[in-house]
């Protein structure tokens, strides 16, 4: 099968398999028929063989058979040629010696004799003769008695037929045939493979066929999505010189945008030159303005609140020793004068509070805003015996804040919403937060007096009060400080009021990323 | 019994205090002086304070604004003297918004105190400074 060749879609190897197998078919054929002919050529040999046994006296010694006369006492008489050869022994040595004697068999050999002598002929009796130098011969023996005139047995005429080949032949033969049977069942056994490899293969051309089928779509597929591709391809193309004369306006404009744009950048570089000389210069104004501010609040502080404590301190001591000398009326200016310096000292001190949150440094931490909440609410809840407030507090995230700073938000809103709220029967505060994605809003709201919504502008801002000072008591700073503490952290403040009814302040504090956290 | 150094510039404020320690009955004799180099005379024994009795006062009360020498320049000298350094020195402050309260406090001043504007709080301020810094504290051993 190597010296094939092999079309997968043609099916070619099988087509070739079988010529191969049916012209080794015919060989074998032609072996059979040798067979035979041969097998008959033996057997006509043999036939030959006992015709020349009948041959007269004369032929006796041209024959290529061992051809012996055997008196009726077993001894030999005559021989041919043929039977010195097979026996090795010349003629007259042979003669007047018992025949017998040169078989393998002698007793078997006997016996054919008598048979012969009983039977008066003896046909084609198997017995192998003796050479001298061992050799043996297998031989056909054909005897026959003959008579002397009378018709009286005188002895048996007996020839030999040497048989080797015919043996030969049949071995041969046998083993052709046995050869034979084995190459034909070789051969059907290759048949069976090979008309099995053909269906397979039959099989397969279907397939392949089949799959040729698909294929052949594909391509003619693949060749219209070819021809949409070369029609995009014209358009894109186009577009493309299209494009290309865009871009060389563009060029051209941006030729025209970039002078502009460095033009500009030469003005912006004035101005910045210019703005950072005002900067600079309003800077240093400020520096100086913020260096008086602290000297006008360490001022206050001392050269201020030094003759109140002295007026205070001796309207005190006044009292404590000449008590008894004093009118009614006394005692009551006296009071006056007390109550109107602690006033005037409490009001320094948020003064100084209020200048301070703006001028002191920050110092951002993260905040439990419900610690500080809950820290601040404690005193107010024991001191409020007479008056039962109500807080509902809620969970508040962690912020960052100025720890000082965000502790003065709460406790000047909760104070403002415990003082707003004192003359309602049962002062409800509450206090909570909601986040947003940038910041969280705070919300405090009391169920207190509330305020009219046109002034919510002036809440904010120093000295600033919406309700008089006999009412509700204050020093109108703490919002102020409030929001510039809120302010300084980024965040915004506003407020909310149904007059009457209730206040919400809210503010914001921005949510830093952890990345932005400081320890 | 170890005398109180009480520094202070204002006579108003002196006379105030002194009748808040009266008034407190506390027994130990009080030494004013008017400043911050007069104050250190008296711990060195110099000049007008050449022949006291010796000793160190058990309790220095100091007033940070006065002429001369103030409050914080005094308490930086005395904190780094080896014979006054451990003398306990309150400061006396006009407000709480005071910004010389961290320095004194660098400096090693041991508290401070906010003048009260209402006198019956000074009384009770000075009543809670006996109570623990002349009775409760003790120096260490020399």
């Amino acid at each position: 099968m190597t010296n094939e060749i092999y079309d997968p879609l043609i099916g070619e190897h099988s087509k070739a398999t079988q010529e191969t197998l049916i012209r080794e078919n015919e060989e074998k054929d032609k072996q059979i028929a040798a067979l035979i002919s041969a097998k008959e050529q033996a057997e006509a040999a043999s036939l030959a063989t006992s015709k020349a046994l009948n041959y007269n006296r004369d032929l006796i010694e041209v024959s290529r058979d061992p051809l012996v006369t055997i008196g009726p006492d077993d001894i030999i008489i005559d021989a041919n040629k043929a039977t010195e050869n097979a026996t090795g022994l010349p003629r007259e040595k042979l003669i007047g010696t018992d025949f017998s004697a040169y078989f393998t068999e002698p007793d078997k050999a006997q016996a054919g004799y008598e048979k012969a002598l009983s039977e008066g002929v003896v046909f084609d009796y198997k017995l192998s003769l003796k050479h001298i130098s061992g050799r043996t011969t297998p031989v056909l023996y054909n005897a026959t008695v003959y008579r002397d005139d009378e018709g009286k047995v005188i002895g048996v005429f007996a020839a030999a037929r040497d048989i080797a080949f015919i043996q030969n032949a049949k071995n041969e033969l046998t083993y052709l045939m046995n050869n034979l049977e084995l190459l034909v069942e070789k051969r059907v056994a290759e048949l069976v493979i090979a008309n099995k490899e053909l269906a397979f293969q039959n099989e397969e051309k279907e397939k392949r066929a089949a799959e040729l089928v698909i294929a052949n779509k594909e391509l003619a597929f693949q060749n219209e999505e070819k021809d949409k591709r070369a029609a995009e391809l014209v358009l894109a193309n186009k577009e493309l010189i299209f494009q290309k004369g865009e871009k060389a306006d563009r060029a051209a404009e941006l030729v025209i945008a970039n002078k502009e744009l460095t033009f500009q950048k030469e003005k912006i570089h004035e101005l910045n030159n210019q703005l950072e000389y005002r900067v600079s210069e309003r800077t240093a104004q400020l520096e100086s303005v913020n260096k008086e501010l602290e000297a006008l609040s360490y001022s206050i502080s001392h050269d201020l609140k030094a003759p109140l404590r002295h007026m205070a301190g001796y309207v005190s001591l006044l009292v404590k020793k000449y008590n008894d000398l004093l009118p009614e009326e006394g005692h009551h200016y006296l009071d006056m004068i007390s109550v109107s310096a602690q006033n005037m000292a409490e009001l320094i001190e948020r003064l100084l509070q209020f200048s301070r949150s703006g001028r002191i440094e920050m110092n951002q931490k993260l905040l439990s805003m419900n610690e500080i909440v809950a820290a601040l609410i404690q005193p107010i809840k024991e001191q409020a015996i007479e008056h039962w407030i109500e807080f509902n507090i809620e969970p508040m995230p962690l912020v960052f804040g100025d720890p000082d700073m965000i502790k003065s938000v709460w406790s000047n809103l909760i104070e403002n919403a415990v003082k707003f709220s004192r003359k309602k029967d049962l002062t409800k505060i509450s206090i909570g937060a909601e986040e947003n994605e940038n910041d969280i809003v705070y919300h405090i709201k009391d169920n207190g007096a509330g305020f009219d919504m046109n002034y919510t502008s002036k809440l904010f801002k120093v000295f600033q009060r919406l309700h008089s000072r006999e009412d509700y008591e204050g020093t109108g700073i703490g919002l102020a400080t409030v929001q510039r503490i809120i302010a300084r952290h980024g965040g915004k403040i506003w407020a909310e009021s149904k007059e009457g009814e209730d206040a919400t302040f809210y503010f914001t504090l921005i949510k830093r990323k952890e990345s932005e956290k400081t320890c | 019994m170890n005398a109180i150094l009480y520094v202070e510039d204002s006579p108003l404020d002196i006379e105030l205090t002194l009748e808040a320690i009266k008034e407190n009955k506390i027994a130990n004799p009080i030494v004013v002086t008017n400043d911050g180099v007069e104050a250190l005379e008296y711990l060195r024994c110099e000049g007008f304070y050449k022949d006291r009795k010796p000793g160190n006062p058990i309790l220095i009360l100091l007033d940070l604004k006065m002429p001369r020498m103030d409050g914080l320049e005094f308490l930086s000298i005395v904190k780094k003297d080896e014979k006054f350094k451990r003398i306990p020195i309150i400061m006396l402050t006009a407000s709480r918004e005071e910004r010389d309260l961290v320095k004194g406090y660098d400096l090693g001043v041991n508290a401070y105190v906010v003048k009260p504007v209402d006198f019956e709080s000074l009384i009770e301020i000075v009543k809670h400074v006996n109570s623990f810094w002349i009775s409760i504290n003790e120096s260490p051993l020399e």
